[in-house]
């Protein structure tokens, strides 16, 4: 990744939590000391978020004005097999994305049809996005997959897993 | 405490503890030859299991995942000449040269007996040092609890990679997230925002999962494009005698230097596996053959990072504190499995502790076992297609959020804690701060309410006590040491 998109981020991050900082404090005040003490509900938040606020400050002012040094020592090479069709190619360019939307769907299938259908459903589709496509590999893998964790968990070891909630 | 470790055996034995603990070994294994998985991941994702069965057989699993987890990286540093874990980074500058040459079942072979027989002296240390340590930490009273969390704290200087300060912002990011649910001093709820999934704060498991795993499988779509380097063919595998008595030395002395390293909080296999490495060639009588594939490169970095494993379990059982992520995930475990960590475990729980202790012994010797005669199943795995391993994680850190409360929300917390974590190794900021400021928040928080209570606002009440102030010098020494190697390393790298 590109140094600028990673300052961005980090920016962005640190942004992010002095903004719930802040939201503490506003919500800490309400919180009462223990009478004749500073000892309370919103002492321990207060100072982590003072400091969490320093410290992203701090993060902020050297992203923004030190010189990034790119340290990428990863020189592991990527298949450069083509892919074919502009959806493909667009998965392919974004499957970080495209897998987090895919775990927001599945959370969503698993509180409306539970959680056969819904990883029967996610695991193909995961498997997409991680270019393996086999049809005959993804449909066994799926298949055996579901069996074997309803089997593992539900049936042996007795966990539950995620029901309809809807229906 | 001998006739404790020995009713230890005798639970680990004739109940499931003992297969928990081989299935743990070989999960481990298998989740340490993978290169990209970490022990810390397969304990993560796997501490839901334990939940369902008895602390003392869920804990022998997860010794098992971590033991096995550091053992099973030397696989594929050897055949891929890529560590499945980075406490293995030192094993493959003589084991893939050895395996190159023709050898590859002998290097195997080093790997696995070093890593069983240092595991074993670093797991007959801990069982035999921690019960000593925790009878002095069984006299803290709350300002030494205070401290002793702060100095937990202080870890997070240690674990904090290349900048402290990113270090830091993390470990607080961790203690905010501890301060949600009921204030442990006045029982107020705090930050709930009216709904009862935050009435008891954030659950531990769900964040743990999604930091550790969720992002790791994150990563794992991300690099799931690149291609890995071809695996040598493995031959038999077994070593001569005269081998044996070669490299033993090195073993025994990479033994202590793995304990030792692993007991002083903040350090970590890696620097274990690599210190043992350097003093093996140090002494070593032909130096020049090291990084060629000499036997004793082998052998010492796994003896020291198998050692370690142990050795970092003694401030975790005896101070609850986690000196690195791997510990820092089992000491989460031990919460979760409704274990209060520390010197009291000694007291309230023997049975589990001194079960605990049996199963790292034994761990090695599983270890030993199962990795001479499933070497070739575990090269094997290497070639399983990866892209599935990164679909199953995800499954399994949804499924093992989910599983301890039966709680939707909990996933979506581990979800949300997973983006975090990727998001942090995206832009090189450190994760285990998170998870220390998460565990010791509490225990902080609610030690400094009753000291300031008991002592009316008084901070002097940390300098009247004797374990008090070590403990103070301990802390000052600690965040001192590392400012100055953080500003050395940072005026080292502007010079370069």
């Amino acid at each position: 990744m590109k140094n600028t998109h990673k300052t961005a981020i980090e920016v962005c991050i640190n942004v992010l939590f002095i903004l719930i900082a802040v939201g503490m404090f506003a919500v800490s005040g309400s919180y009462k000391f223990v009478q004749g003490t500073h000892i309370g509900a919103r002492t321990f938040p207060i100072l982590i978020g003072g400091l969490m606020t320093a410290f992203a400050l701090v993060n902020i002012t050297k992203a923004l004005t030190v010189r990034q040094v790119s340290e990428e020592t990863d020189t592991a090479l990527e298949s450069e097999e083509p892919v074919v069709g502009r959806f493909n190619i667009l998965i392919r360019k974004y499957r970080v994305g495209a897998a987090l939307l895919l775990m927001v769907i599945y959370y969503l299938l698993l509180a409306v049809f539970g959680f056969i259908i819904a990883t029967l459903i996610f695991l193909p589709a995961m498997l997409y996005i991680l270019e393996y496509r086999k049809m005959t590999h993804v449909a066994l893998v799926t298949i055996i997959g579901v069996l074997f964790l309803y089997i593992a968990f539900k049936v042996l070891l007795g966990v539950p897993l995620p029901e309809a909630q809807i229906f | 405490m001998m006739h404790y470790l020995l009713d230890g055996f005798g639970f680990l034995f004739t109940t499931m503890a003992a297969p928990a603990l081989m299935a743990g070994v070989v999960l481990g294994i298998i989740i340490g030859v993978l290169p990209g998985l970490t022990a810390t991941m397969g304990i993560a994702l796997l501490i839901p299991l334990t939940y369902y069965v008895a602390p003392s057989i869920g804990l022998s699993m997860l010794i098992g995942i971590f033991a096995g987890g550091i053992y099973g990286g030397s696989v594929s540093a050897i055949l891929l000449k890529t560590p499945g874990t980075p406490a293995a980074g030192a094993t493959l500058l003589d084991g893939y040269p050895l395996a190159q040459s023709g050898h590859a079942g002998k290097a195997i072979a080093i790997a696995t007996i070093s890593s069983a027989i240092g595991g074993l002296i670093g797991a007959l240390i801990l069982s035999f040092l921690a019960p000593q340590i925790a009878k002095i930490a069984v006299k803290f009273g709350p300002p030494e609890y205070v401290l002793l969390g702060v100095y937990g704290l202080t870890m997070i200087s240690y674990v904090s990679g290349k900048s402290l300060i990113r270090g830091l912002f993390a470990g607080c990011i961790g203690l905010l997230i501890s301060t949600f649910g009921i204030d442990p001093i006045t029982s107020v709820p705090r930050f709930t925002f009216g709904t009862l999934n935050l009435l008891t704060g954030f659950e531990l498991l769900p964040i743990l999962i999604g930091i550790f795993a969720m992002s790791q499988a994150v990563e794992g779509v991300r690099d799931s494009r690149k291609i890995s380097p071809p695996q040598v063919k493995l031959t038999s595998v077994g070593i001569s005698l005269k081998e044996f008595m070669q490299i033993l030395p090195h073993i025994v002395k990479s033994a202590f230097i793995g304990t030792f390293v692993g007991a002083v909080p903040g350090t970590g296999t890696d620097i274990a596996a690599f210190l043992s490495y350097g003093e093996a060639k140090r002494s070593s009588k032909h130096p020049e053959e090291f990084g060629k594939g000499a036997l004793e490169g082998v052998a010492a970095p796994e003896s020291g990072n198998n050692a370690c494993v142990n050795g970092a379990m003694i401030p975790m059982f005896t101070l609850g504190i986690p000196g690195e992520a791997a510990t820092a995930v089992i000491l989460g475990g031990l919460m979760v499995l409704g274990l209060q960590p520390g010197p009291l475990l000694f007291i309230d729980k023997p049975d589990v502790i001194y079960t605990v202790f049996a199963s790292t012994i034994t761990s090695n010797l599983f270890m030993l076992v199962l990795g001479i005669l499933g070497a070739r199943f575990f090269a094997k795995v290497l070639s399983l297609p990866k892209s599935v391993i990164v679909a199953f994680i995800f499954i399994f850190s949804v499924l093992g959020s989910y599983s301890m409360r039966n709680s939707m929300f909990d996933i979506i917390v581990m979800m949300t804690a997973g983006v975090l974590g990727y998001v942090f190794s995206v832009i090189d900021y450190p994760v285990p701060p998170v998870l220390l400021g998460v565990i010791l928040g509490p225990l902080v928080e609610s030690n400094l309410g009753r000291t300031l209570l008991v002592s009316d606002g008084n901070l002097t009440i940390f300098f009247k006590r004797p374990i008090s102030i070590f403990f103070l010098i301990v802390i000052i020494g600690t965040i001192g040491s590392n400012v100055v190697k953080h500003y050395k390393a940072q005026k080292a790298m502007q010079k370069n």
